[in-house]
């Protein structure tokens, strides 16, 4: 019989491997269009409201939207490849659900697009746009806790003999927890969904209904869920291409539990509830499992020979980004003092500020992840130049325009908009940096695309010596990788680094 | 002889082997998105209760009778749901599937008396509260429905003899997400109670 053609595994297939390329590519491709957004908002404020006029607040609240979700797509979509084949799991948890979960996102965001563009979206004038912008927004929340169901449920069901939970590598850890916030989180928005649909069904009122409703989802600290499965990317990553163990390994496991735990943020959705001290302490505590994540990755890189990989400074900066998240929380904090004005920051910038310094460390993390990865996710290695120039790119573009939006909140005081060409320049330039960044990172994939399909008989593929080798299963399995690829002989699971030469795990791995 | 009769029954791949509990945490998990959903409605509607004082459904009256009884047909709902997972568990089926019938009479009852409430307490949409009182109980309604569905599905397998003392998970599971249906009409009698 004729083997199916990657459309038509894509198309008519379940399998895990497919549904997560196409995940990370879809969500990625709407990435790049958020950004052409901002690109579009700062060029605005360059012309000083002269190009997009009314429609500034549709194009600055729906890319606010479409850019975060498109990233919890593309991690969702990393989540599907790797958590399975780093459980040697042959499919995940209900495949059906999980395409049922691609297609409905894909779908809801396309439908989304389309009612901002006949000013419907979030904050649009047209009432019926508007009403199609939040059913679709509604179908995008569900699709992705339906996605978080299959990937938590595959973590807790589908391990290994002797893989406990506490022996799960940190992708799959951080997936598990990360998804099981993903369902309460996006539910709890999914509700004032429900909420502006029946109540609130005119233009204004599902604009007035985002803003008290689901806004709350991009700011401290329910923004910091989106992030977490970045941050068992990052610890993998770096064990990976130092050639170490975490040393701490339970430690490890519970500073990102502790980041999981400060970022619960349902319980935060009014602005009354922000200016309490128990907001203020996950605010400012959120810094904490962030430092100790960076400590354990710092002993692991000086334990073990760095090499430059582009996934490596890609990580480093996605941990570090949610410390300048956290810094934005820490001047919220400051201005919430006494009656709540002290310092008259703009808090609305300083929560955009929080989103986008989030969202650079998810588009930087899943760029890790698919470069890191790339012999399970493409077939074959990604070429250095474009991934690096991708990596830089991408560093520079969301480090610039994060670090804009928090010297914008902070500037920009009490209503008044001074040098606001000035940050229109700079929103310009880091927002190109930010999309040329994207593209490179797609034509890096396409690059390993390519070079796996012109070596498709060559065993070499995956003993590329410029591959990293990690310690964990999915290392052992046979790239690029499906979910009917799963050999039988696989090694016995008696540490968190199975593929480990042994005596190497007793010596550097304890709890 | 047909080719059917030729096949080697040895040369046959056996069934992947059921992953146990893999039903009943994909169910936990969507049960917990689901209960979220109800809780944010109920915290929307309570917050704009507070803040909108005597104005609140002011021209409506909700009877208590109805309520009460729904609450009752729960309660009775929810033990003979677990009357099924005992069953199950004990290989006893004809047990089971008298439970599962029961349990889908009383959500049944359950719905159509919810239809009734509403026709009864006259909310309309436009006055203050009544968007978010349709959208409480209307997920509600909808959570119900969805439960029904999904007992209805799990009740085929059972009566195709899928379930038994060493896979009970497909009674388990649907009990689940029933137990989450009644204890969030518990709290939603509270708001009829309260309106």
């Amino acid at each position: 019989m004729r083997p199916q053609t990657p459309l038509e595994r894509l198309l008519g297939g379940a399998d895990h491997t497919t549904l997560g390329r196409a995940f990370v590519v879809a969500g990625l491709g709407w990435f790049a269009v958020a950004i052409v957004a901002r690109l579009l908002v700062g060029v605005d404020m360059v012309a000083d409201n002269g190009v997009l006029g009314g429609a500034l607040g549709l194009v600055s609240n729906s890319a606010r939207v479409v850019g975060p979700l498109g990233l919890v797509g593309a991690l969702a979509g990393v989540m599907y490849l790797l958590v399975p084949l780093q459980l040697a799991s042959p499919a995940i948890s209900y495949p059906r659900a999980a395409a049922l979960a691609f297609w409905t996102w894909l779908l809801g965001m396309f439908v989304f697009a389309v009612s901002v563009a006949f000013d419907g979206g979030i904050g649009g004038a047209n009432t019926e746009a508007a009403r199609l912008g939040n059913v679709s927004l509604g179908a995008t929340l569900a699709a992705l806790g339906l996605a978080a169901v299959c990937v938590a449920t595959t973590v807790v069901t589908h391990r290994p003999a002797g893989m406990g939970l506490a022996r799960v590598p940190f992708v799959s850890w951080a997936a598990l927890l990360g998804s099981s916030l993903w369902i309460l989180t996006l539910a709890a928005a999914f509700a004032h969904v429900v909420v502006g649909h029946v109540s609130r069904f005119r233009a204004p009122g599902l604009a007035e209904n985002f803003l008290t409703g689901i806004v709350w989802l991009t700011r401290a600290p329910a923004v910091y869920v989106l992030a977490i499965p970045v941050l068992g990317i990052a610890v993998d990553v770096v064990s990976a291409t130092t050639g170490t163990k975490v040393r701490f390994y339970g430690a490890a496991q519970g500073v990102i539990g502790a980041f999981a735990i400060l970022s619960i943020g349902f319980w935060a959705q009014t602005d009354r509830s922000v200016n309490t001290v128990v907001w203020t302490l996950f605010a400012l505590a959120i810094a904490l499992p962030v430092l100790g994540l960076l400590g354990l990755l710092g002993d692991a890189a000086r334990r073990g020979g760095l090499r430059a990989t582009p996934a490596l400074p890609l990580v480093l900066v996605s941990v570090l980004l949610l410390l300048g998240s956290a810094v934005a929380g820490l001047l919220w904090s400051l201005n919430l003092a006494g009656s709540g004005v002290l310092l008259g920051f703009d808090v609305r910038l300083l929560g955009a500020a929080q989103v986008t310094f989030v969202g650079a460390t998810m588009v930087t993390g899943v760029l890790a992840a698919v470069f890191h990865w790339a012999p399970q996710f493409w077939g074959a290695p990604v070429r250095p130049g474009p991934a690096w120039a991708a990596s830089l790119l991408t560093i520079a573009g969301g480090g610039l325009l994060s670090t804009l939006m928090l010297v914008q909140g902070l500037v920009q005081r009490n209503g008044e908009r001074p040098a606001n060409q000035l940050f229109g320049v700079i929103v310009v330039a880091a927002a190109l940096c930010y999309l040329l960044g994207v593209l490179a990172a797609l034509s890096a994939i396409r690059g390993a695309v390519d070079a796996a399909a012109s070596a498709a008989d060559d065993a070499a593929t995956t003993d590329d010596a410029t591959s990293v080798q990690g310690a964990t299963l999915e290392w052992a399995l046979p790239t690029p990788a499906r979910g009917d690829r799963i050999p039988d002989d696989l090694p016995t699971i008696d540490s968190p680094y199975p593929l480990a030469a042994e005596g190497d795990q007793a010596e550097e791995v304890s709890r | 002889m047909t080719e059917l009769a030729t096949l080697d029954l040895d040369e046959i791949e056996p069934a992947p082997p059921l992953r146990r509990r893999e039903l009943l945490f994909a169910t936990a998990f969507a049960t917990a998105g689901v209960v979220m959903v109800f809780v944010t409605l109920l915290g929307a509607y309570l917050a704009a209760r507070n803040a909108a004082g005597d104005l609140w459904l002011e021209g409506s009256r909700i009877p208590l009778t109805q309520a009460n009884m729904q609450m009752a047909t729960m309660v009775m709902a929810a033990v003979t749901m677990q009357w099924a997972v005992y069953s199950i568990s004990r290989d006893d089926r004809l047990h089971a599937y008298l439970a599962l019938g029961v349990t889908l009479l009383l959500g049944l009852a359950f719905v159509n008396q919810t239809t009734f409430l509403v026709k009864q307490a006259n909310v309309v949409l436009a006055e203050p509260g009544g968007g978010l009182f349709y959208s409480l109980v209307g997920f509600h309604t909808a959570m119900v429905v969805v439960g029904l569905a999904y007992l209805v599905l799990m009740s085929f397998r059972t009566l195709a003899g899928q379930f038994s003392s060493r896979q009970p998970d497909g009674i388990s599971a649907p009990a689940v997400y029933w137990y989450a249906c009644v204890a969030t009409y518990a709290a939603l009698w509270i708001v009829y109670v309260m309106k």
